[in-house]
């Protein structure tokens, strides 16, 4: 087990950038989560810590040690492939114990006992002598696991390998491999696009798109506090509302704005940043924290906005709303449990309230 | 940081990549001697002449009537020959790609037979049975009252179509099958659920679908008709271009020239005729994404009426396209009927004595043998080397390599046959020896002559390996040649064994380089005659010889369809025996 760094990695392909002056810092036994819209280059970042592909620029570390130049068969890395790549002409046995071959001398028993407890640790015993085509999507998935698992890797890669299972499979597997993962305390790099997935398992999440690190932080920090409005738009829903700061309290906790389109709204403000009066910025406020309420009855007048339900989704455990504000805008609003509410009908006059605490100040860049 | 990042990044394509470097600079160099230049060296040839260069070749060429008819022969028989392998090939490649019924597999294997008609010896056979005096217009005769004056077949262009189509047929049903049996069963599902149907759905969805495979086909079909030797000859039709070369090169007065000019028109033709097909539809196949299984959905069980008519229709088919086997048979194992009769007249085993008899005719087979296997294994190895380049490396004059691999193909058979005559037939420099006398230079051109298919087929099976198997090997420690053994080769297995068997029929039958390139010596120390060279001679030799020539066209039969048999095995159900997919 090592700690990964990567050191202003470029990367290039023709016309599109698929690696920007990335810089990561993965430490020992991490579970680190690449996340991002696909096409945003994130495999490609994978890629180049397995040692498939070279960056233009940048050196990845393994430990101190600088492995450009390591060819990808020396790398020691284990990476699970989105398509699985199992070899179709050897069985699940003879997949797994493939990467021992390579390993210090070990007989035959030692390697079927380190094939047969990798097996059992993904839940797979029995199962040594069939061939990949017979065995089902989610078995499938856990030979791949199993078999790079068995050559103990320095790292762990794992590339969108959920994004082939049906969706149930798919939260049960990320338990599993998330367990595993614990249990060997292997630093592992998981690549992904689907949001959800890389909040309850990681670590740490780096937000990449286009190719560029858009922030790094624990999957907590990354939906609450988000950088920029990329982030805040990709992660979860995010309605934003442009405006300037009118005035910043003397404490420097509370400010005022103004809208684009003249309303006002009061925030409350993140003690370590410093806001300027004057500044442009982005209010973001997520649709669970607008409560909707019967037109003009809000409790307070302040952080209140009027509108019209242009769109109602029922989704079970809440409601969707899609509210058109007076001044054209498409506000999204979730109301939860909505067993013991009533629900608003499309073409219904409504207000909005949200608390300051839950508005969200982005720079505009 | 980044200056030593990218000296190490070249150091490292460097140190990699001289295996493939290796292997590309040996492929190229093989197929600029043994294909480019014995064919350059044709095309350079024909503008030799007596005062220096000129295009007086061709024009004492045209000037004379026989051959212009000759020319335009070949090209119309190649047109009709087309049209009728066709009209037979179409249904029958439907048929078999959308219906099951009982006995399919039987089907299946019987419709790929008359690919491996013997050379000169199935013509001949279909003369001895559709002849004027054949036993099946005899018996139609006396039996039908069914008067044919002439017979079915007689030295007229017509027979000739009528011998080809009934040869070359199959590579229309199987290259057309192979196109219909990859389309992805959505596509035409998506078309029914829009509501298209029956013959719209076949013409608007379908058809388009399969026509890659159809034209390859079609453009095999016609180049095939089009360097013909054998049929015309046992028709005793003499204008017909590529037959016209080979007599110019064998008859005591030829004139040499004129089989140059011939084969550069002919080597024109194709090469236009490929330019055009490629224009109208890359025959590297229509790009289908496909998702997920395919469901079967779209092969129905034939029942009742229609079952009845696919087997009065495929029954129609096998009976007509084995009669080339059939007769051979009854050459080799009968007495044939007095003339005017139908009636066989008894067990003859004349031919087969003769053939086993004599150390000379044995040693036919014996070559044929060697040559084959030599051939086969050249070819599924440097098929696929030169595959692995093609799918997996880029490199300056890739488009180079692959047309070249891929010329054979579109150059009649009688062309590289001359070329090898002429370019091999020159001294080497220094020596005394002619590399034509050597009987490895049949080998060498058999396997060059099949090259296309090896390439192709290696090409088409590393396409479906993805990339990702072999980078899991290499995650997982293997080095780049351990992952090439391990995971390639076995993985390439058996479309390289099926390629290596297809080879070694082909060459097992081939015509024109065994007929006009001839070696002193064989591999036996004796002589290098092929088996195909010796049917001819031995028909040639008139009644006394037929028995033996049948005798050796048995032979050819039934190792041809062992290897078929043996391919079928290997490949099973997973992969599709493909003869000749461009």
């Amino acid at each position: 087990m090592v700690n990964v760094k990567l050191v202003h990695i470029t990367k290039r392909f023709e016309d599109v950038t698929a690696a920007d002056d990335v810089c990561l810092d993965i430490s020992e036994g991490q579970f680190f989560t690449l996340l991002g819209p696909s096409g945003c280059g994130k495999t490609t970042i994978l890629r180049i810590i397995a040692g498939f592909t070279r960056q233009d620029f940048g050196d990845v570390y393994f430990g101190n040690r600088i492995i450009n130049d390591v060819p990808p068969h020396k790398r020691n890395t284990g990476l699970v492939f989105q398509t699985y790549a199992l070899w179709p002409h050897m069985k699940v046995f003879d997949n797994v114990a493939f990467g021992l071959d390579f390993r210090d001398s070990m007989t035959k028993d030692e390697k079927r006992k380190r094939v047969n407890e990798t097996l059992n640790l993904v839940g797979l015993e029995g199962l040594e002598n069939r061939l990949p085509s017979q065995l089902s999507g989610g078995q499938q998935q856990r030979v791949a696991l199993a078999r790079s698992l068995v050559i103990e890797p320095q790292v762990l890669l794992l590339d969108e390998p959920l994004s082939n299972l049906d969706a149930k499979l798919r939260v049960q597997m990320r338990t599993e491999i998330k367990r595993i993962q614990k249990r060997l305390g292997i630093t592992t790099i998981y690549v992904t696009h689907d949001q959800e997935e890389a909040l309850s398992i990681s670590d740490e999440i780096a937000i990449i798109n286009m190719g560029a690190v858009q922030q790094i932080g624990a999957p907590r920090s990354i939906y609450e506090d988000p950088d920029n409005s990329f982030v805040a738009g990709f992660i979860g829903l995010a309605n934003f509302l442009w405006g300037r700061i009118l005035e910043v309290d003397e404490s420097g906790l509370t400010a005022t704005l103004t809208t684009k389109e003249g309303l006002e709204i009061i925030t409350e403000l993140d003690p370590d940043e410093i806001w300027e009066k004057g500044g442009d910025v982005i209010a973001s406020v997520r649709p669970e924290a607008i409560v909707l309420h019967e037109y003009g009855s809000t409790p307070s007048p302040i952080n209140r906005i009027d509108g019209s339900v242009r769109f109602t989704s029922y989704l079970g455990n809440r409601v969707r709303y899609e509210i058109k504000t007076a001044w054209g805008d498409t506000l999204r609003v979730d109301a939860y449990n909505p067993r013991h509410q009533y629900v608003f009908k499309e073409g219904e006059r409504v207000s909005m309230s949200f608390d300051s605490r839950d508005v969200k100040l982005i720079r505009t860049e | 940081m980044s200056g030593k990042s990218i000296v190490g990044s070249f150091r490292k394509r460097g140190a990699i990549d001289w295996f493939s470097t290796v292997s590309y600079v040996s492929s190229m160099l093989l197929l600029l001697i043994f294909i480019l230049a014995p064919i350059l060296f044709v095309f350079v040839g024909v503008f030799r002449v007596d005062t220096g260069w000129g295009f007086d070749n061709f024009f004492r060429y045209w000037a004379i009537p026989s051959m212009r008819k000759g020319l335009w022969n070949a090209l119309t028989a190649g047109a009709l020959t087309t049209v009728f392998s066709s009209i037979i090939g179409l249904p029958i490649a439907y048929v078999m790609t959308r219906y099951r019924f009982p006995a399919f597999n039987l089907f299946k294997v019987l419709l790929t037979l008359p690919l491996i008609m013997p050379p000169f010896i199935g013509a001949f056979s279909i003369v001895v049975m559709l002849g004027r005096n054949g036993i099946i217009t005899n018996l139609l005769r006396d039996i039908l009252g069914f008067q044919l004056s002439q017979g079915f077949v007689s030295p007229s262009l017509m027979s000739v179509v009528i011998v080809q189509t009934i040869h070359l047929w199959p590579l229309i049903y199987l290259n057309t099958s192979a196109s219909l049996s990859k389309i992805d069963p959505s596509l035409e599902e998506s078309a029914r659920n829009l509501g298209a149907s029956g013959l719209k759905l076949f013409y608007r969805i379908t058809l388009p679908l399969a026509i890659p495979g159809y034209i390859a086909g079609v453009f095999l079909t016609f180049i095939w008709s089009l360097s013909d030797i054998g049929s015309p000859i046992m028709l005793s039709f003499g204008k017909y271009a590529p037959s016209q070369a080979f007599w110019e090169l064998v008859r005591v007065e030829g004139i040499v020239e004129f089989a140059s000019v011939i084969c550069v028109i002919l080597t024109l033709i194709s090469i236009i005729l490929l330019i055009l097909v490629n224009r109208f539809v890359s025959l590297k196949e229509y790009a289908t994404v496909r998702v997920g299984a395919a469901s079967s959905t779209i092969i129905k069980q034939a029942r009742g009426w229609v079952a009845v008519g696919f087997y009065v229709l495929l029954l129609l088919v096998i009976t007509i396209s084995t009669l080339p086997h059939v007769g051979t048979f009854i050459i080799a194992f009968a007495e044939l009927p007095k003339y005017g009769s139908w009636i066989l007249q008894g067990l003859n085993l004349e031919g087969w004595t003769t053939v086993f008899g004599r150390a000379e005719t044995q040693h036919l087979v014996i070559n044929s043998i060697i040559y084959a296997t030599l051939a086969g294994l050249i070819d599924v190895l440097l098929g696929a080397l030169i595959g692995f380049i093609l799918v997996r490396k880029k490199f300056v004059g890739k488009t180079f390599l692959d047309v070249m691999s891929i010329m054979p193909l579109a150059v009649p058979g009688v062309v590289i046959a001359l070329g090898y005559l002429f370019f091999f037939s020159t001294r080497l420099p220094g020596t005394t020896f002619r590399l034509s006398s050597f009987w490895f230079i049949l080998v060498i051109a058999y396997s060059m002559r099949r090259l296309p298919y090896s390439v192709r087929s290696s090409h088409a099976v590393l396409q479906q390996i993805h990339v990702s198997l072999e980078e899991a090997a290499q995650n997982l420690g293997a080095s780049r040649m351990w992952t090439m053994l391990k995971v390639t080769i076995p993985l390439m297995y058996a479309g390289l064994i099926a390629g290596g068997t297809m080879s070694f029929l082909t060459a097992f039958t081939e015509v024109s380089t065994s007929l006009m390139v001839q070696p002193l010596h064989g591999p036996l120390g004796v002589h290098a005659r092929p088996i195909t060279l010796g049917i001819y001679s031995e028909i040639q030799r008139g009644a006394g010889g037929y028995a033996a020539a049948g005798a050796l066209g048995v032979i050819q039969i039934v190792i041809a369809a062992l290897c078929f048999y043996f391919v079928n095995r290997v490949v099973g159900e997973t992969g599709e025996l493909s003869i000749g997919v461009g």
